[in-house]
């Protein structure tokens, strides 16, 4: 049995309100917080290695001590828009254990010096916000939220923002941008948002499951974190398993659990006992891996070094009957639909990607389209304003490295290779 | 002078200000970095990837318009890796291109054009059909054509930025964002709207009146200084040369564009100054002859009326002209130191400032800081009206009324009164000699802006007919071209030494 650091709705289903979340140790690491030096309290977050869960896995406590130490109003903005495909774990610390999170954005911003939080959220995610609101005013009337923190004389304000469902305002300057007003239109970089972020102020923009983490963190101290998970990944994760799986879900486990053991032994298998036949391991825009990478441990590292990343950990398990190409039409053009239409390699690149997947798919593909399609890949990756076509062409670039052969025949023999293929809904 | 840093540009070394960005510094260099949204005008908005550029120890290719160059960064501009990156955005571009170019009116001074047959490839890879739009009339001054829009944001980012008054916007999202005007009427008002016509790197906005009426290549440029008031704006004047058998018959003058003036950081022109380019398409009361008493006379009977009137030694005034070059009023004013004459000036029109005014001066007449400078007391001002020679230059038009009345009065009672005229006017028609003038665009000429900068204006249209400048009247043997005039001018009255070359492009601040 692994220990819950985020999910303490399972050990108390009522952790939600204020009163069982502070049975549960709540609200003690936002104590012990306001005691220390706002540098010790980056520091120990340093010291725990605690990795950002948004998906690239940038140390927190050094983007935290990006902040300038200057007189300037400064914001703490948690990125709660969970777009990438695949992704659904940040919805149910909101929602079931949302007093974490509140803690964890009081800490950072005492530790930044930020005194207003802003919670970025999706817009469909309006039932998740309401119940997070809830907690917010709880948090408030008890005096942990507001002016004069547990007579600390620190300010904190939070407020809660719902996005318009975009999945670029889930990059970093793109939510800024939208948080402020404007569409959601990535910014150059730099300057960093940590010298110009929201309303042109320093700001530091973190994943809800990274900031969940902090307040014990702070309570247990940050060896105890080091002690959960592989070397320089330390720390629970939340894995959302779906597709061909029995039982599909999230599950928190110490970082480092192999896909295997997430697969097999918490999602309950494949279903009706199928071939595993690609498995997309940090949500669509990661590389995809195949049956071979079951044993590859979960966490930044390894999965680095497999190929692909970890990204926000949720799992797209497909079993044989999948026919590769349909699945990654869909994906081509959900990046395709997404992009914002700024720089151009992505406004027009990604459709055009697109289109020529779903050629290929309708049994209209030509000879050289996989070339083609590589050479698009080259034309977008890293020439674009924000990583919206970096990640589409990993995650085209992905499919087309390990399924060529699936591609091949669809163009060849214009059909699919799968017989019996199982629908994808989209 | 800023602080000096070393780079290397295409392993050149270089020496150059700190705080430019690789695109500026390329700039200044003579080396072509091709952009889109890049404008020196506008803030930097980095989406059209055209810039990208090598520098070295970066693992990806930077965009030279938002990378500040470095001490010791080497750049590589002309790269194997640029020049693909380059052919990649193009045929980005190019997918929902029309690729109409014969029948586009920016085809022969548009980027995507030149770029495309400098970096481009002309093969077409995509198998897909392109996107189709209606071209929509905007306003009543602009259209716009969203098939050729490259989406680079120069027009949002000036009505947001310069004239602050934000008609346009990007709607939608990916592939099918395209640029849409939310205020009409606003951008009908606007007074700096045409602009985005030539902000525009592509036929993507245009002037409804420009569309479809002559190819950019067909016409001869030309740099001047606007007429229309004391801010001096500088205009490329594009000029009918080579007509061809489809030209509308309109006059010599095609549009007045805006001219870069990075010494004033003006990038913009007005509108109505912009349109001002008809007011030089000819007018049926064109003077193009010596009027003697209501006759046209020969240039020779001109001069001896002139030799006469100077010959009888009576006592004499010259009205100068805020609205004439600066050659032309010192011609008149060595007349007057020679002869012992007054000088007066007329008090130029002035106009309420429209909103936005921005650069806009309210005094309506290009060279009247050359009056002031010079300390010319106003026509108004004047005591006694009792002068038998009497020489006015052309202000008609662009002067107060009592200025106006005043002249009349100096002219009717002369027993010489000459006018220097462009048109027949009530100046001509009370005076006894009219002497043709050169139009503005037909002669070089210097102005002294608002701001103190003489600039010099091109004159490409040569004279017509009899029309002489007025140095070419009264000293013609003394003066072979209006430049010694105003070497002569700058080193008495201003004290500097000026030429044309020195005065250059974009002037010189006194």
């Amino acid at each position: 049995m692994s220990e819950y650091v985020l999910f303490k709705q399972l050990i108390d289903p009522d952790v939600c309100e204020l009163g069982h979340y502070i049975k549960l140790g709540g609200y003690e690491g936002l104590k012990k917080a306001l005691q220390m030096e706002p540098v010790a309290v980056v520091e120990e977050v340093k010291k725990s290695n605690l990795r950002g869960r948004g998906g690239a896995g940038f140390p927190t406590g050094l983007k935290w001590s990006f902040m300038p130490k200057d007189d300037r109003q400064k914001y703490f903005v948690c990125n709660a828009d969970e777009g990438e495909p695949g992704t659904f774990k940040d919805r149910y610390i909101m929602s079931e254990n949302p007093h974490q999170l509140i803690e964890g954005m009081v800490i950072g911003g005492f530790a930044m010096g930020a005194t207003v939080g802003y919670v970025y959220i999706r817009g469909e995610f309006k039932f998740v916000a309401d119940e997070l609101q809830k907690a917010v005013d709880e948090a408030y009337e008890a005096g942990f939220l507001g002016k004069d923190i547990l007579g600390s004389g620190f300010d904190f304000d939070l407020y809660l923002h719902l996005g318009a469902g975009a999945y670029i305002c889930g990059e970093e300057t793109g939510l800024i941008q939208s948080l402020e007003g404007h569409t959601g239109k990535p910014r150059l970089k730099p300057p960093f948002p940590a010298q110009v972020g929201v309303f042109g102020k320093p700001t530091t923009v973190n994943n809800v499951e990274t900031i969940a983490c902090v307040p014990d963190i702070i309570r247990k101290g940050a060896n105890w974190f080091l002690t959960i998970g592989p070397e320089r990944n330390n720390g629970t994760k939340i894995y959302g398993v779906s597709g061909h799986v029995n039982n599909p879900g999230v599950f928190e486990l110490p970082m480092g659990t192999s896909l295997r053991e997430i697969i097999f032994e918490h999602a309950g298998g494949i279903l009706d006992g199928k071939k595993v036949k690609a498995i997309i391991p940090g949500g669509s825009s990661a590389p995809v891996l195949g049956p071979e990478h079951l044993d590859v441990a979960m966490d930044f590292d390894s999965l680095k070094e497999a190929g692909s990343m970890l990204g926000s950990g949720a799992i797209i398990v497909m079993h044989e009957d999948t026919c590769i190409v349909e699945a990654f039409a869909r994906l081509a053009e959900f990046y395709a639909h997404e992009s914002c239409g700024q720089c151009t390699p992505c406004r027009e690149g990604t459709p055009w990607m697109a289109k020529i997947i779903r050629n290929i798919e309708d049994g209209k593909g030509q000879e050289g389209d996989i070339e083609l399609l590589y050479d698009i890949c080259s034309k977008i990756i890293g020439r674009t304003v924000c990583p919206l076509g970096d990640a589409a062409v990993f995650c085209i670039k992905g499919a087309l490295d390990r399924f060529r052969d699936e591609f091949e025949y669809h163009i060849q023999h214009k059909k699919c290779m799968v017989e019996n293929k199982v629908a994808i809904y989209g | 002078m800023n602080h000096m840093i070393n780079i290397k540009i295409n392993n050149k070394e270089h020496s150059v200000e700190e705080g430019q960005t690789i695109l500026e510094v390329c700039r200044n260099l003579d080396i072509e970095i091709p952009h889109f949204c890049y404008h020196p005008g506008l803030s930097i908005a980095g989406n059209c990837r055209m810039c990208l550029v090598e520098v070295k120890g970066m693992p990806k290719l930077m965009t030279a318009c938002s990378t500040v160059m470095q001490d010791g960064m080497e750049v590589l501009t002309d790269s194997d890796l640029v020049k693909e990156a380059r052919k990649g955005v193009l045929e980005f571009i190019l997918l929902d291109h029309p690729v109409d170019c014969p029948i586009c009116d920016k085809s022969g001074e548009c980027n995507l054009q030149d770029y495309n047959f400098d970096y481009g490839i002309s093969e077409r890879r995509s198998i897909f059909p392109k996107e189709r739009h209606k071209v929509e009339k905007v306003s009543e001054k602009i259209y716009k054509n969203d098939n050729r829009c490259v989406l680079c944001t120069r027009c949002i980012r000036f009505l947001d930025e310069v004239t602050e008054t934000h008609e346009f916007t990007t709607v939608e999202r990916g592939s099918h964002t395209h640029i849409t005007c939310v205020d009409p009427e606003g951008l009908d008002k606007n007074p700096f709207a045409s602009n985005i016509s030539d902000l525009c790197p592509v036929g993507a906005l245009g002037l409804n009146e420009f569309r479809f009426r002559k190819r950019v290549w067909l016409t001869d440029h030309v740099r001047a200084v606007c007429q229309g008031c004391e801010a001096g704006c500088n205009l490329t004047v594009d000029l009918h040369t080579r007509h061809t058998a489809l030209d509308p018959n309109t006059g010599p003058v095609v549009r007045f564009t805006s001219a870069d003036n990075y010494s004033m950081q003006r990038f913009f022109i007005c509108d109505e100054g912009r349109y001002s380019y008809k007011n030089y398409n000819g007018t049926e009361n064109r003077l193009l002859h010596p009027e003697l008493d209501g006759n046209d006379v020969g240039v020779q009977d001109a001069k001896a009326f002139i030799k006469e009137a100077l010959d009888s030694k009576s006592a004499g005034v010259i009205v100068l002209s805020p609205l004439v070059s600066i050659e032309e009023n010192y011609a008149a004013v060595l007349l007057a130191e020679e002869m012992g004459y007054d000088l007066y000036r007329p008090s130029p029109f002035r106009k309420d400032l429209p909103t936005p005014a921005l650069f806009i001066e309210k005094v309506k007449a290009p060279n009247y800081k050359m009056m002031k400078l010079m300390e010319i007391p106003k026509v108004t001002d004047m005591e006694s009206t009792d002068y038998d020679v009497v020489l006015v230059l052309n202000s008609i038009g662009s002067i107060r009324d009592n200025s106006l009345v005043k002249i009349l009065s100096l002219l009717k009672r002369a027993k010489y009164s000459i006018t220097f005229e462009v048109e027949r006017t009530e100046f001509s028609e009370n005076s006894r000699l009219a002497l043709p003038a050169p139009m503005f665009l037909e002669e070089d000429g210097c102005y002294i802006n608002a701001g103190k900068r003489i600039q010099h204006s091109n004159g490409g249209l040569g004279y017509p007919e009899a029309v002489r400048s007025l140095w070419e009247w009264i000293y013609p043997r003394r003066f072979k071209s209006p430049e010694d005039l105003l070497r002569q001018f700058s080193k008495e009255k201003l004290g500097v030494e000026l030429n044309y070359e020195k005065i250059g492009e974009e002037g010189v601040e006194l």
